[in-house]
């Protein structure tokens, strides 16, 4: 899926612009990186893109369409959102993962259990179970529970916030990976959010920096 | 029927209890005292307006006079709803308004049509206080429900919106709240009817003996009552809670509450 953001702002009631004039274009299988300072609007352009929010001013274009408003279900299956402090519904492991197979747009898809626990392998939460209560695994293996769940929609874009912001230097490693390799054999885009020097391996990237109010920059990578 | 009368200077000798409630509060000092008097002024203003209408309309007797005091009752009762749970994003009124309209009027025609087998389904002896308690009785439950409503939503953000990020509708992803909600508005009218004649009798059926009536009479009319209110509280709050759910979010199912 081609993204096209045409001088997009965003604002909040009557406050100042938080994004202004943003021009973009996220071609499929690109690996971005978005940085800035905290409260620039990094997580609000990651809403924008998967249609959590809608911007003020511009436009935004799907594979060179504005989405249609029924669609939106459709389009938010395509593009997956990883949210930054990872939500644990009620119940076990199983149905967290399973919880994007429940809504109508998923169709009758529901990964079974050999699958969940491959995925879960991948990610080192061999020691977690399917049954245990999601509410008590740690910040760092929700995380990854949070991940996996949102890959098992089969998105063409993923939007990560921080998505390693929780864990040690060996899983986020890991987690990095298993983003780079969805990008570099699936031709998955990745829009991700970071504060840090993350710099993928595998994966062609580019770097954009916010500032509040102001457009994206491209700086070298 | 044999009924007291009740003379006005009676209704002075019922001011003492008010100088009792004044009295607490001037040696608590709860400041409450002005309120009391604004409060007991407009009860009796209040009452003996809704007297004079009431004679007025029994009177004259005609189906368009009972039918707009009925959208007057519902005009209140949206509007003192919408001064509970006013919120700046949401249209609560119309909404409540519309939805109060019509389902009180299909369970207070049921009522006085089917049920009780009145020559006309609007006689406004039967109509009105019929109607007046759905009113009271659905304005509560609506509120309790739409409070809910709304501070779930505040507090399980993250949750809905992980549902509308997997690709769920709004429907999809505030089923819980919706329930949540719903249960809010309707248990109390249900607990009610585990309490009804234990704890106290209820107002019609005290109204009814005071009046004169048989207890029989008075006991079946407050069983139709207790199960009158059980179905419009519970079609009320339905269906209020469904239309307004959805006006909590955009045509692009994202959540406008902030």
């Amino acid at each position: 899926m081609k993204i096209e953001l045409k001088n997009v702002s965003l604002r909040f009631d009557d406050k100042p612009d938080l994004l202004r004039d943003v021009n973009l274009t996220i071609e499929k299988g690109d690996f971005l990186l978005i940085r800035g300072p905290s409260g620039c609007g990094k997580t609000s352009l990651l809403r924008l893109l998967n249609r959590l929010a809608d911007p003020v001013g511009g436009e935004i274009l799907f594979d060179g369409q504005l989405s249609e408003d029924d669609e939106v279900t459709s389009l938010r299956r395509r593009i997956a959102y990883v949210q930054q402090t990872p939500v644990m519904l009620e119940g076990n492991v199983r149905e967290n993962l399973l919880f994007g197979s429940l809504f109508r747009s998923a169709g009758d898809v529901r990964p079974d259990d050999a699958k969940l626990r491959n995925r879960m392998n991948s990610l080192l939460l061999d020691d977690v179970g399917l049954d245990d209560v999601a509410s008590n695994l740690s910040v760092g293996q929700q995380q990854r529970v949070a991940l996996i769940r949102t890959m098992l929609t089969g998105p063409d874009v993923l939007l990560c916030d921080e998505p390693t912001s929780a864990l040690d230097p060996d899983s986020a490693r890991l987690v990095e990976e298993s983003i780079e390799d969805m990008c570099a054999d699936d031709s998955v885009s990745v829009v991700m959010v970071t504060h840090g020097t993350y710099q993928p391996e595998k994966a062609e990237y580019r770097v954009f920096e916010i500032q509040q109010g102001e457009g994206l920059m491209e700086v070298a990578s | 029927m044999n009924v007291q009368p009740i003379e006005a200077i009676q209704l002075v000798y019922c001011l003492g209890f008010v100088l009792v409630a004044g009295a607490g509060s001037l040696v608590y000092r709860l400041q409450l005292e002005k309120s009391l008097a604004v409060g007991t002024v407009r009860t009796f203003a209040q009452l003996l307006l809704v007297g004079y209408v009431l004679s007025y309309i029994f009177e004259i007797r005609q189906v368009w006079l009972v039918l707009l005091l009925f959208t007057w009752m519902v005009f209140w009762a949206a509007h003192t709803i919408w001064l509970r749970v006013r919120q700046k994003e949401v249209p609560v009124f119309v909404r409540t308004f519309f939805s109060m309209l019509v389902s009180h009027l299909i369970v207070s025609i049921v009522v006085t049509a089917v049920i009780v087998q009145v020559d006309s389904w609007w006689e406004p002896q039967y109509f009105i206080p019929l109607s007046g308690m759905i009113m009271g009785n659905s304005m509560n439950a609506i509120s309790l429900a739409l409070e809910r409503m709304f501070s779930d939503l505040r507090k399980q953000r993250p949750q809905v919106e992980l549902a509308l990020c997997l690709g769920g509708t709004c429907q999809e992803a505030t089923a819980d709240v919706l329930r949540a909600a719903m249960n809010a508005g309707m248990t109390p009218s249900i607990n009610a009817l585990m309490t009804v004649g234990l704890v106290a009798l209820p107002g019609m059926m005290t109204g009814q003996l005071l009046a004169g009536s048989d207890p029989q009479t008075a006991v079946k009319y407050q069983i139709i009552v207790m199960l009158m209110l059980v179905a419009s509280t519970a079609v009320g709050t339905i269906i209020v809670v469904l239309w307004v759910r959805r006006s909590c979010f955009t045509r692009a199912h994202q959540l406008i509450l902030k």
